[in-house]
C-alpha cells in the first residue's frame, strides 16, 4: 500500500509539472506587447506587466528592452523581473512600423507569436507608428493597458464602430494562403486610441497602407457587420449607421467576369424637423451613399495598387459596386 | 493483483460500445486535420466520412469474424480456419500492429503535453509517465478497462460539446464547396488513410473472446464506429473550415490549436489533457492488454509478463521515432499495410475459409 501511495504521489508531482510550478502571486501577467525593430537597435519591446502596491493598489508596470532578437528582449525582462512572465493574459500586441517594414522581423515576430504557447490566437494585433505612445496611454482606474486597447476594438455592446480587427489566427491564416493581412493602424488623440489607417501585409512584405477615408472603405467592402457614425456632405451632416451587410456576386458583363459588391445599409438621423426632412432628405441620402461609394473606389484603387485585390482578383476595375442606404429619421 | 474486475474477463455489449468510440477517437483527432488539409486541402473533413464508411463497413467484417469465432481467441479462431502457421504469423503481425499504435499514441500525446503542459520535463520522462498507469490498468484485466471507459467518456466527450460543437456556428457555410479541389483519386487513397488511422478495429478483432455474447456485437460495434467516426469529423471540419487549410496543415495539432481559440482558451491545457489523456489511457490499456495476451498464446508464457514486455516494447518503440515530423507519414505507410490486412483482407479470408469448410 505505502508502495501504490508513493508510486501516485511521484506520478501525480510530475504529471501536473509541481517540481517547476509557479504561483498565480509568482507570475507577472503581461497584459499588452509593443514590438518595434530597427536596424541600429534590433528589437525593442515594451511589456505591460501591471503589479499590485501596497494597500492593494494597482500600478501600471511598463518594461522596456533592446536586443537582438525578441526572445532574447522577452527573456532579458524575465530575468530582471522577481515574478515569472506569463503570457496567458495578453490582449493585445502592438507592431511598430519599423518591424512591419523589414521581411525579416515580421518572419521572426509570426514565428515567436506562434510558438509561444501561453499567447492566445485570438490576441488583436495593431500597427503604430510610436509604439511608446499607445503604451503610454493612460488605461483609467482598472491600469490594464492590454484590456484597454481591446476594448477599443470591441466597444460596447450595442455600439458598432468603423475600426477593423486583426487577431493572430487571422494573421497566420491569410500568410499560410498568402493573402494580404490588413492590420489596423492606431495612434493616440486627445489620449485616447485613435483609428487612422490599415496597414496591408502580405507575407512578410509591407504592402502599403490605407489612410483614414480608404480604410473605411475597405471596411464598407468587407462582409463584417460595422457600423457607426458617418459624416457627409457640405455643410456636414451625420447619420448613425446601425445595420450594415455586405454581399458579393460573381456576373457577366461584356463577356468579361466581374465582381459585384452590393453594400445594404441602414441608418438613422436626430433631430430633424418634418420641413427639413421634407426638403433635405434625398440630398442626404444622396451624400451619404455618394461617400460610402467615394470611399470603396478609393479603397479598391489602393489594393489594386497595392497588389491586394483581397475582393477583386483583376483589378479594381473588374469590381462593380452597388450601395444601397435607407435612413430613418428620427 | 486479484479482484473483481481482474477475475471478471467478460464485457457487455454497452461497453464494448464505449471503449470502441474511445478507441476511434484516440490521439488521431488531433492530428487527422493537418494530414487531411495537407492531403486534399479545404476537402479534407470529406476524407473522414470516405474514411467513416470504410470504417463501419471494415467494423461489419470484423463483427461477422467475431460470429464465427464464438468466444474463441483471435490466434485460435484463425489457426482452426486458415492453418496454424498463418494463425502465428497473422497473431505475430497483430502484435507488431497493436504495439506501433500504442508507441504512437503515447509518443504523440507525450509531444502535445510537453508543448503545452510540460514544457521543461524530457520527453521520455513524460512517455513514461503517460504508459505506467495504462500498464497497471492492462495488468488488472479487460473488465477495467471496460469500468474506466464508462466512468471516462463523459470526460472525454465534455470538450466536444463545449469546444467543437459552438465552432459548428462560427463556420461559413456559403463557401463551404468553394475552396474544394475535386479529384476521385485523392478522395479515395485519403479515406483508406482516414480508415486505417483509427485504432478501434484493431480491438475489435481481438476482443471477441471478451465478450459475454459475441454473436450480438453487430449493432452495438456498427453505431459505436459510425459514433466515434462523426466525432473525428467534427474535429477535422471544425479545424479545416475555421483554422484554413494551408494553416492546419502546417500544425502538429490542428485539433488542440483550435481549443486555443475556443471560448475556453485560457484552460486549454486543462481540457485537452482530460480529454486526450483519457482517451489515450483507455486505448493503451486495450493495446497492451491484447498484444500480451497474444504474445502469451503464441509463447506459452505467463500473460501478465507479456503484457509489461508489450508496454515495454511500446515505450521503446515510441522512443525510436524522429518525431511529428515523421511520426505521420509513417503511421500512414503502416496502418495502410496492416490495416488493410487486418480490417478487411483477414476477415474476408477467415470468413470465406469457415463458410467453405461449413459446406
Amino acid at each position: 500500500m505505502i508502495k501504490r501511495i508513493l508510486l501516485a504521489a511521484v506520478l501525480a508531482a510530475v504529471l501536473t509539472g509541481c517540481y517547476d510550478n509557479f504561483d498565480l502571486e509568482e507570475r507577472a501577467l503581461c497584459t499588452a506587447i509593443a514590438i518595434d525593430y530597427s536596424e541600429d537597435n534590433g528589437y525593442s519591446i515594451i511589456l505591460s506587466v501591471p503589479a499590485l502596491e501596497k494597500e492593494n493598489e494597482l500600478k501600471r508596470g511598463l518594461k522596456t528592452q533592446t536586443a537582438p532578437t525578441i526572445r532574447e528582449a522577452a527573456e532579458l525582462i524575465d530575468s530582471k523581473s522577481s515574478k515569472k512572465l506569463y503570457y496567458g493574459h495578453t490582449r493585445a500586441v502592438i507592431l511598430g512600423m519599423g518591424l512591419l517594414r523589414n521581411e525579416h522581423a515580421i518572419e521572426e515576430l509570426t514565428q515567436y507569436l506562434k510558438n509561444n504557447v501561453q499567447i492566445d490566437k485570438n490576441i488583436l494585433l495593431s500597427a503604430s507608428y510610436d509604439i511608446n505612445r499607445i503604451m503610454e496611454l493612460d488605461p483609467g482606474e482598472d491600469k490594464l493597458t492590454g484590456f484597454y486597447i481591446s476594448g477599443f476594438y470591441e466597444g460596447g455592446k450595442e455600439e458598432k464602430t468603423f475600426v477593423n480587427k486583426e487577431n493572430l489566427l487571422s494573421l497566420l491564416k491569410e500568410r499560410a494562403e498568402n493573402r494580404p493581412a490588413a492590420i489596423p493602424l492606431i495612434s493616440v488623440s486627445d489620449n485616447s486610441p485613435h483609428f487612422g489607417g490599415i496597414v496591408l501585409l502580405k507575407g512578410n512584405t509591407l504592402k502599403g497602407v490605407l489612410e483614414e477615408n480608404e480604410a473605411e472603405g475597405f471596411m464598407w467592402l468587407c462582409d463584417r457587420d460595422y457600423g457607426g457614425t458617418l459624416t457627409a456632405g457640405t455643410p456636414p451632416v451625420s447619420a448613425e449607421i446601425t445595420e450594415k451587410k455586405t454581399s458579393y456576386e460573381i456576373i457577366e458583363k461584356d463577356g468579361k467576369k466581374r465582381l459585384l459588391i452590393t453594400i445594404d445599409a441602414v441608418g438613422n438621423m436626430w433631430n430633424y424637423t418634418d420641413d427639413e426632412i421634407k426638403s433635405k432628405a434625398s440630398d442626404y441620402l444622396g451624400f451619404f451613399r455618394d461617400k460610402i461609394y467615394s470611399q470603396t473606389r478609393l479603397a479598391l484603387k489602393k489594393l489594386s495598387e497595392t497588389d491586394c485585390e483581397i475582393f477583386g482578383p483583376e483589378g479594381s476595375e473588374s469590381v462593380d459596386v452597388k450601395v444601397n442606404l435607407s435612413l430613418n429619421f428620427v | 493483483m486479484k479482484n473483481m474486475y481482474s477475475r471478471n474477463k467478460k464485457i457487455s455489449h454497452r461497453q464494448l460500445q464505449i471503449l470502441l468510440i474511445l478507441d476511434i477517437l484516440g490521439i488521431s483527432a488531433i492530428t487527422l486535420p493537418a494530414a487531411n488539409a495537407g492531403a486534399a486541402g479545404y476537402g479534407g473533413w470529406i476524407l473522414v466520412i470516405g474514411g467513416g464508411l470504410l470504417l463501419v463497413l471494415g467494423a461489419r467484417l470484423i463483427c461477422l469474424f467475431a460470429e464465427i469465432s464464438g468466444g474463441r481467441s483471435f490466434f485460435d479462431t484463425v489457426s482452426e480456419t486458415l492453418g496454424y502457421p498463418l494463425g502465428v504469423l497473422l497473431s505475430a503481425g497483430l502484435i507488431i500492429k497493436l504495439i506501433f499504435s500504442l508507441s504512437a499514441d503515447i509518443r504523440t500525446f507525450s509531444e502535445a503535453a510537453k508543448i503545452w503542459l510540460l514544457p521543461h520535463t524530457p520527453l521520455p520522462l513524460i512517455m513514461a509517465v503517460t504508459l505506467a498507469p495504462c500498464l497497471v490498468g492492462a495488468l488488472y484485466g479487460y473488465e477495467t478497462r471496460a469500468r474506466l471507459g464508462e466512468l471516462f467518456v463523459f470526460m472525454i466527450l465534455l470538450p466536444f460539446a463545449l469546444v467543437y460543437v459552438p465552432y459548428l456556428f462560427r463556420i461559413d457555410y456559403s463557401r463551404l464547396f468553394g475552396n474544394i479541389k475535386w479529384d476521385s483519386g485523392i478522395y479515395f487513397r485519403g479515406s483508406l488513410d482516414n480508415c486505417f488511422a483509427f485504432t478501434g478495429p484493431e480491438l475489435l478483432l481481438v476482443s471477441s473472446g471478451y465478450l459475454k455474447d459475441p454473436k450480438k456485437t453487430k449493432p452495438y460495434a456498427l453505431s459505436a464506429a459510425a459514433l466515434g467516426a462523426a466525432l473525428v469529423f467534427l474535429v477535422n471540419f471544425t479545424a479545416i473550415n475555421l483554422l484554413g487549410a494551408e494553416l492546419c496543415k502546417s500544425l502538429s495539432f490542428p485539433g488542440a490549436e483550435l481549443m486555443d481559440v475556443s471560448a475556453f482558451s485560457k484552460g486549454k491545457g486543462a481540457i485537452m489533457m482530460s480529454f486526450f489523456y483519457l482517451s489515450v489511457v483507455i486505448f493503451a490499456i486495450g493495446a497492451i492488454f491484447f498484444s500480451g495476451e497474444l504474445l502469451g498464446r503464441l509463447t506459452g508464457a505467463d500473460s501478465r509478463l507479456c503484457r509489461i514486455l508489450a508496454a515495454l516494447a511500446g515505450f521503446l518503440a515510441g522512443l525510436s521515432f524522429g518525431g511529428m515530423e515523421v511520426l505521420p507519414t509513417i503511421s500512414k505507410s503502416f496502418g495502410l499495410f496492416f490495416g488493410a490486412v487486418y480490417m478487411f483482407i483477414l476477415p474476408v479470408i477467415t470468413i470465406s475459409a469457415y463458410k467453405l469448410r461449413k459446406h
